[in-house]
């Protein structure tokens, strides 16, 4: 892992060739050539930072919250111009401008490259995951619901691997679980309950929606519990009915 | 070259798994809301009445967060090529490769080929580039359409030439339909275009129709507004200079994968 040190050092320095890209295309106006409408074609690029600048100065009065960080992605290509606008003006010579290019864009890959590893750990196991629950034909496939992404990624991979209309994102307490076929509700027998406990929601945490959230009235039904990580799962035996058979998945 | 480096980092990630924010968006895109509602909202299982609420609450955020453009894209696109991981990332993969080669256009406007090279190369290889350019949200697709607009903006201040003018009027129409923020650049532009009117022999009616977006933007915003569009909890930025001067300088720092 590079040193945060050396990472904000090297920000610092791109922060302030963006700066005096910027700058260089502001000073474009008051030279001759080219004739003016092109020669403020930089300017008109800083504008597009300028002007969301204004722009939230003003609507930020009003409004506390706007906006998400993804919307700026946009702005990217136009910041790495203006990195290498302020470094030709700084770096006259041919030689020096290519290694310090060189330099910036080395640093650029290798931080990123060597802080990337996090990145594959996020990735979901769902796929892993419902590819062995629709081994077990279940009746109801119960993904809680209430907490971040997680049961998002569950029900869609749940309707890619086989299980329509059976994913249950949050479970009504103290009321029987059905599952309908042929137009008739039946309680369910096997139920397949999937939590990732990676994300840090495992039954331990103790959210109201997660194993609390199955009813108690819940009985002789085999319950399959599949956890992409370690973790505790005491609250499960609630019922003295219920039987579980726990799961420990690995990423595939 | 740029190619090259584009192709080799990020081709190997395009049959990556999907992420828990492609999942959710293209459950979105697969519901192709709000012109279709769920069929079954008047069953009995207060299971479905969850299903129903959590559509609503969905597309209500949507809607606040992108015009439906690319869900609407992403809905016959699932429709036609199945919701596979290479499915799902294929458009934005493409759109980030025309991307790096736009941008070098681009920046040959007013950058020396040396400086436009690094820009484009630095481009290529950041992480955020990569990896949004194998990602099913609306990221890449905002950057997309936002360097056609500024290369048929910088070819028309160049060149001045009426079909270059057409071009930028219908990518700037796709940018509306696309990403909320693209009237940034929109009034950069009519700014611009302007106080240039006299060299480009502009009418005022073109400035009359930019006021009357600009006015529906407003609108927009104010009934986005009342109708409590930004009120939901989580993934929203305070909106302040600071918080933008800090994810406009952060951008290039992006060092995880998105």
């Amino acid at each position: 892992m590079i040193n945060s040190t050396i990472l904000k050092a090297y920000q610092t320095v791109l922060e302030c060739l963006f700066f005096v890209g910027c700058l260089r295309a502001l000073l474009l106006l008051r030279k001759n050539t080219p004739p003016l409408p092109q020669r403020a074609l930089p300017t008109v690029m800083v504008g597009l930072f300028i002007l969301p600048f204004l722009f939230y100065a003003i609507i930020g009065i009003f409004i506390s919250k706007f906006g998400h960080e993804r919307n700026f992605f946009y702005l990217l290509p136009l910041y790495f111009f203006f990195i290498f606008y302020g470094l030709e003006a700084l770096l006259r010579t041919r030689l020096l401008f290519n290694t310090g290019v060189l330099f910036l864009i080395c640093f650029l890959v290798a931080a990123g490259f060597l802080t990337m590893s996090s990145a594959w750990e996020n990735t979901y196991r769902g796929r892993a995951l419902l590819r062995l629950a629709s081994t077990l034909e279940a009746d109801e496939v119960f993904v809680p619901y209430a907490f971040s992404h997680t049961p998002w990624a569950f029900f869609y991979y749940a309707k890619r691997f086989h299980f329509p209309d059976k994913v249950t994102p949050y479970l009504p307490p103290d009321q029987p679980v059905l599952f309908e076929e042929d137009g008739k509700f039946h309680p369910v027998r096997r139920m397949i309950v999937i939590e990732d406990l990676e994300q840090g929601h495992g039954s331990a945490k103790g959210s109201k929606y997660e194993w609390r959230g199955i009813p108690r009235n819940i009985k002789n039904v085999k319950i399959y519990i599949f956890q992409t990580g370690p973790g505790g799962y005491g609250a499960l035996f609630m019922n003295p009915f219920t039987v579980a058979t726990v799961y420990f998945l690995q990423d595939e | 070259m740029l190619t090259f480096v584009y192709l080799v980092l990020s081709a190997p990630l395009l049959n990556r798994p999907i992420n828990h924010d492609e999942v959710y968006n293209t459950l979105c895109y697969l519901d192709a809301l709000p012109f279709s509602a769920p069929t079954d909202i008047t069953s009995n299982k207060k299971i479905t009445d969850q299903f129903y609420m959590s559509w609503r609450t969905d597309w209500e955020r949507q809607i606040a967060l992108h015009p439906p453009f690319v869900s609407l894209f992403y809905s016959g696109w699932t429709r036609l090529f199945g919701d596979s991981e290479l499915s799902l990332h294929l458009p934005p993969f493409l759109i980030g490769f025309v991307g790096i080669l736009l941008l070098y256009q681009i920046g040959s406007f007013f950058l020396k080929r040396d400086a436009v090279f690094a820009a484009s190369l630095a481009t290529a290889c950041s992480i955020t580039w990569i990896g949004y350019s194998v990602q099913a949200v609306h990221a890449m697709f905002e950057a997309g359409i936002f360097l056609i607009a500024l290369f048929f903006f910088c070819r028309y201040v160049r060149s001045g030439e009426r079909k270059d003018l057409t071009r930028l009027q219908i990518a700037n129409l796709f940018g509306i339909l696309i990403f909320y923020h693209f009237v940034i650049f929109l009034m950069v532009q009519t700014l611009f275009l302007f106080l240039s009117r006299k060299k480009y022999s502009l009418k005022m009616d073109s400035f009359v129709l930019m006021g009357l977006v600009f006015i529906l933007y407003g609108i927009l915003f104010l009934s986005n507004y009342y109708a409590g569009g930004f009120d939901y909890p989580w993934c929203w930025s305070k909106i302040c200079p600071e918080t933008f001067q800090q994810t406009v300088s952060g951008l290039p720092f992006q060092l995880v994968m998105p």
